[in-house]
């Protein structure tokens, strides 16, 4: 068994019982474990030379050198081991089976509805120290639908989630065969539109509450809308127009159950393709209110608009290709930047991604910091941008992205330091549940291993 | 002399194509009457080809005018100090000293009288190794004018299978790129999307026949192709430019170097051959060149190439060799199958191991059969690729063949992941050949950068395999495997000055070269 597999009927009871109770309350994890004799790089902090770290109930109770290791805890001795962070995939549609809507305009999808815990690529996320994943739709669309932050173990998306999806994916750069005039005029019209459907919806409500108290209408449409605008319940909004509602910063005020509530804001993850495009997503952005809660996602030029970058001062996901190549036209030269360079150099918050799956190394997060290492990025700052810059970016800082009392017990066990290539990932916690141990993974086994695949031996 | 001057080492040109360049035998073979049963004599008509005479002095002039003797900075003597210096033929040598003169390492140590007006570069905490061979390079050719959809489309039935399967990736794939940062799959209707949708070696197959080890890749090599800088940046100096695995029995690769001024360039002209066992050759024969899923399967046909089957693969190599070996006994040759007869004098020449041979397989099947008609004719020969190595270890000791590994992968990708031959990789296959005592060089094909040869390495190491061993793994064995043992792939007296300097360890993630230095000549610095 390659993680521990969750669930029994009493748990998923539970789940569905209490949503918002989320995944912790799935399974409950062990009460005591006690990490002992480590090297503890904690990211927020400086290294704990043989440290110890207390979890109790899936969160860190204790980091440091004296902590007293309570008699009932189970303790795991890892001398001459690293105890890091669990990392944290910041931005992808890994774990989707499909990446895209093929409508252009899908605010009210949420990733929740096409999350497949039995891909391989949460396996692999364990495997190679991964703990928190942001699952949002991809870039070919205009709105893509609301994404959600799990952890890579649970039979179902509801075991997985870390946190509800707080982030709306939008994208500056059209699909391949579509122009840019195209993808803004419709993400304008969305915004209109939204507005036109609260109009008209406020104006019904107007009416028909006039009806109600038999009066005639006595003010014009434009008064009526106004006037309409507080009748407005929760439940009149459909998905689509809520989430915009939300990304726009909830502005309109619903009458709830609880009385009259603002919708929660949702955040927006704006990927943009090219230099050219960081203009237009921080206009749209602004435009529309929701530039406090943006992400900009960078492809692989968007350096070059490090002035634009500079002066927006959002957080920005970097392309998983940190050497950006390009071929001059004239010459035929090809030109190397180091991306995350550029982007330190603006004193950005970033956050690097895993590579594809194609790549052997590149899909280690480690490996990506290892990269900005080589290029003169300060350690730290590399360490951070796997671990507590995405965490930040998610409005998850206080639960994930470093090893501190109170926070969530992720960590990664590795067999020596995190950005030598040599080490591997030898055991991950997630909440405190022992999620994945080397030399139980059966697949991984079967790579190193030098045996054929299918055994002759066969059953007499 | 020019024969010289092209080649130095064995497996030169010289035997089979009568000291002539071998793009002169396209001038003879037009010039001859096509014979159905005798060879041509090896000794060619020289009146009998004005043209060749005239490339002959042209390029006695160039190489006059460019030779590395005569250049201005090799003349200087350049000296490095690092911090250390893995020589590979012995010792690291911690606090090294690297004198270069001539575009040769005169000596190498820790105590050396520096030569008076040398220039020294002095880079305290790096180190020093010998420029990276890859022993199996495909270089991506670059060549503009084949980015138009005709030429393409008629070059290679390959191509429509890549198409097939990116178009198989759009469309259900979990795990692929519908997503792509780009936007999707790259688009078939620009030049630009189908150099992306090609192999990047799309051009290094010869398919006049599955028999030309006549051709040489080095007539169709693009020396000036980008992919060059990109390779020495990564640190490799040296490549083996391999033919692609379309043909039975393919052309010969050369060995070049990545920088440095075109004379001094060429390293060998003409390499080993390559043959190729298992469903490469047959696969792109066998749909007719239609895509696959666009219409009915048609069967096969007259127009349909051969061979379509492993059997077929198999037959056709030892036909070769058979017909090869009947035309030296002076006998007559006959069959379906026949290869051309320019290709018998290079295969004469393999049996008697004057051209060396390389056996790419990649299936432990496939591995067994490469060495079953190995022993049939007595051939010596490098297994390429060799995914399942590790099924064949006391076979490949037994025979004492040799394997150029790579890449490393834990799943296939690309052409290799359509070949469906490379499902069953193992990480540590280095670290079990290098347990088993063969002799192995490590090649990273195709890729680049991040999956380079260096990177190679450094995978090899965290699979168990020693740090020194990966770097003999991917210098001085790749070196000796192309005949050029003591030459390159080494710092010792008398090898050529091709080294790098790398900041850190070489197979630290955080390496990367400071310097890399060509023949004597400092082709890049940081």
């Amino acid at each position: 068994m390659l993680y521990t597999r969750l669930g029994n009927v009493a748990c998923l009871l539970a789940i569905f019982g209490s949503m918002a109770a989320g995944a912790v309350a799935a399974c409950p994890p062990p009460d005591k474990v006690a990490l002992t004799g480590g090297r503890i790089i904690p990211v927020s902090g400086a290294p704990i030379e043989q440290g110890t770290v207390l979890i109790e109930r899936g969160k860190i109770v204790a980091v440091g050198k004296d902590v007293e290791v309570p008699y009932d805890a189970r303790v795991f001795d890892v001398s001459g081991k690293v105890v890091f962070p669990g990392m944290i995939n910041v931005h992808t549609w890994r774990g989707m089976d499909i990446p895209n809507e093929n409508r252009p305009v899908t605010p009210h999808l949420d990733a929740r509805d096409a999350l497949d815990p039995s891909q391989l690529f949460f396996e692999d996320c364990l495997r190679l120290g991964t703990t928190g994943v942001h699952v949002i739709p991809a870039n070919n669309t205009v709105i893509g639908g609301v994404g959600r932050v799990v952890r890579p173990i649970g039979m179902t998306v509801a075991e997985m989630t870390i946190a509800e999806g707080a982030f709306l994916k939008i994208s500056a750069t059209p699909r391949r065969g579509h122009d840019r005039m195209l993808q803004m005029a419709m993400l304008r019209e969305t915004f209109l539109e939204l507005d036109d459907y609260l109009a008209k919806l406020a104006e019904k409500r107007y009416e028909e509450k006039l009806k109600e108290d038999e009066k005639e209408i006595e003010v014009g449409p434009a008064e009526a809308r106004k006037r309409g605008r507080e009748l407005i319940r929760a439940e009149d909004i459909d998905d689509q127009h809520r989430n915009l509602l939300r990304l726009r910063g909830g502005q309109v005020r619903v009458e709830g159950e609880d009385g009259p509530t603002l919708f929660k804001p949702l955040g927006a993850f704006v990927y943009c393709g090219n230099a050219m495009d960081v203009a237009l997503a921080v206009k749209v952005a602004n435009d529309n209110g929701f530039f406090a809660r943006t992400v900009l996602v960078l492809g692989g030029d968007c350096y070059k608009a490090v002035r634009e970058l500079k002066q927006a001062a959002r957080p920005v996901v970097l392309p998983s290709q940190l050497t950006h190549r390009e071929t001059n036209p004239l010459t035929g030269e090809v030109r190397e930047t180091f991306v995350p360079k550029e982007i330190f150099e603006a004193g950005l918050l970033f956050a690097l991604v895993p590579g594809p799956d194609d790549s052997y190394a590149e899909r280690m997060l480690t490996y990506q910091a290892a990269q900005c290492v080589r290029h003169g990025i300060p350690r730290d700052e590399a360490l951070r941008a796997i671990t507590l810059n995405p965490a930040k970016m998610l409005g998850l800082e206080k639960r994930l992205g470093s090893i501190e009392p109170g926070k969530d017990a992720h960590l990664v066990i590795f067999s020596g330091d995190p950005l030598d290539f040599t080490s591997v990932v030898e055991k991950v916690f997630i909440d405190g549940i022992l999620a994945y141990e080397r030399e139980k993974d059966v697949r991984l086994q079967r790579l190193l291993s030098s045996e054929a695949d299918q055994p002759q031996e066969k059953a007499e | 002399m020019i024969a010289a001057a092209l080649d130095s080492g064995r497996g030169s040109t010289a035997g089979g194509t009568g000291g002539l360049p071998a793009s002169a035998l396209l001038v003879r073979e037009s010039l001859l009457a096509p014979t159905r049963t005798g060879i041509p004599s090896r000794r060619v008509p020289r009146a009998a080809c004005p043209p060749v005479r005239i490339a002959v002095a042209l390029m006695l002039v160039l190489s006059a005018a460019t030779s590395p003797a005569a250049a201005d900075d090799t003349d200087q003597v350049i000296v490095l100090k690092a911090g250390r210096v893995y020589t590979v033929s012995g010792a690291p040598i911690d606090g090294g000293i690297v004198i270069v003169r001539a575009g040769r390492i005169e000596a190498v140590g820790r105590d050396l009288q520096v030569p008076e007006q040398a220039r020294v570069i002095e880079l305290a905490d790096a180190v020093i190794t010998p420029g990276l061979i890859d022993a199996c390079c495909a270089v991506n050719f670059e060549i503009p004018q084949a980015a138009s959809s005709r030429v393409y489309s008629a070059a290679q039935p390959s191509f429509w299978h890549t198409l097939a399967e990116l178009q198989q990736r759009r469309y259900g794939d979990e795990d692929r790129a519908s997503g792509t940062e780009s936007g999707g799959p790259p688009s078939f209707t620009t030049p630009e999307g189908l150099a992306a949708a090609s192999p990047p070696n799309l051009t290094w197959a010869e398919h006049a026949s599955e028999v030309t080890p006549h051709r040489l890749v080095s007539d169709s090599l693009n020396l000036f192709s980008n992919d060059f800088a990109r390779l020495m940046k990564g640190g490799v100096t040296t490549v083996y430019v391999s033919p692609d695995s379309a043909s039975v029995i393919g052309s010969r690769g050369t060995v070049v170097k990545t920088a440095g001024p075109l004379s001094g360039r060429v390293v060998r002209r003409a390499g080993a051959v390559k043959a190729t066992m298992g469903s490469d050759p047959s696969r792109r024969g066998r749909r007719n060149r239609r895509p696959p899923g666009r219409g009915r399967p048609v069967p096969p046909s007259f127009h349909t190439r051969r061979p379509t089957t492993r059997m077929g693969v198999e037959w056709v190599f030892r036909k070769a060799f058979y017909d090869a070996q009947r035309a030296r006994d002076g006998l007559e040759l006959h069959g379906a199958d026949m290869p051309p007869r320019q290709a018998l004098p290079v295969l004469q020449q393999v049996l008697d191991g004057e051209i060396p041979l390389r056996i790419q397989a990649r299936m432990q099947h496939d591995i067994f059969t490469a060495l079953r008609l190995a022993a049939e004719f007595k051939l010596k020969f490098v297994l390429e690729e060799a995914t399942e190595a590790y099924r064949c270890l006391p076979q490949l000791k037994a025979a004492d063949v040799p394997v150029i590994f790579g890449p490393i992968y834990m799943a296939p990708t690309g052409y290799r992941r359509y070949s469906g031959e490379a499902n069953r990789p193992r990480l540590n296959t280095p670290k079990q050949l290098a347990d088993a005592g063969i002799e192995f060089a490590l090649t990273a094909q195709e890729l680049r950068d991040e999956e380079g040869l260096l990177r190679q390495g450094m995978y090899a190491v965290r699979h168990g395999l020693s740090a020194e061993e990966a770097l003999r793994a991917i210098t001085a064995t790749p070196a000796s495997l192309l005949g050029l043992s003591g030459k390159l792939g080494v710092v010792a007296p008398g090898a050529a000055a091709d080294l790098v300097v790398w900041n850190t360890e070489p197979f630290d993630a955080t390496s990367r070269p400071l310097l890399v230095m060509i023949d004597g000549r400092v082709v890049y610095e940081e």
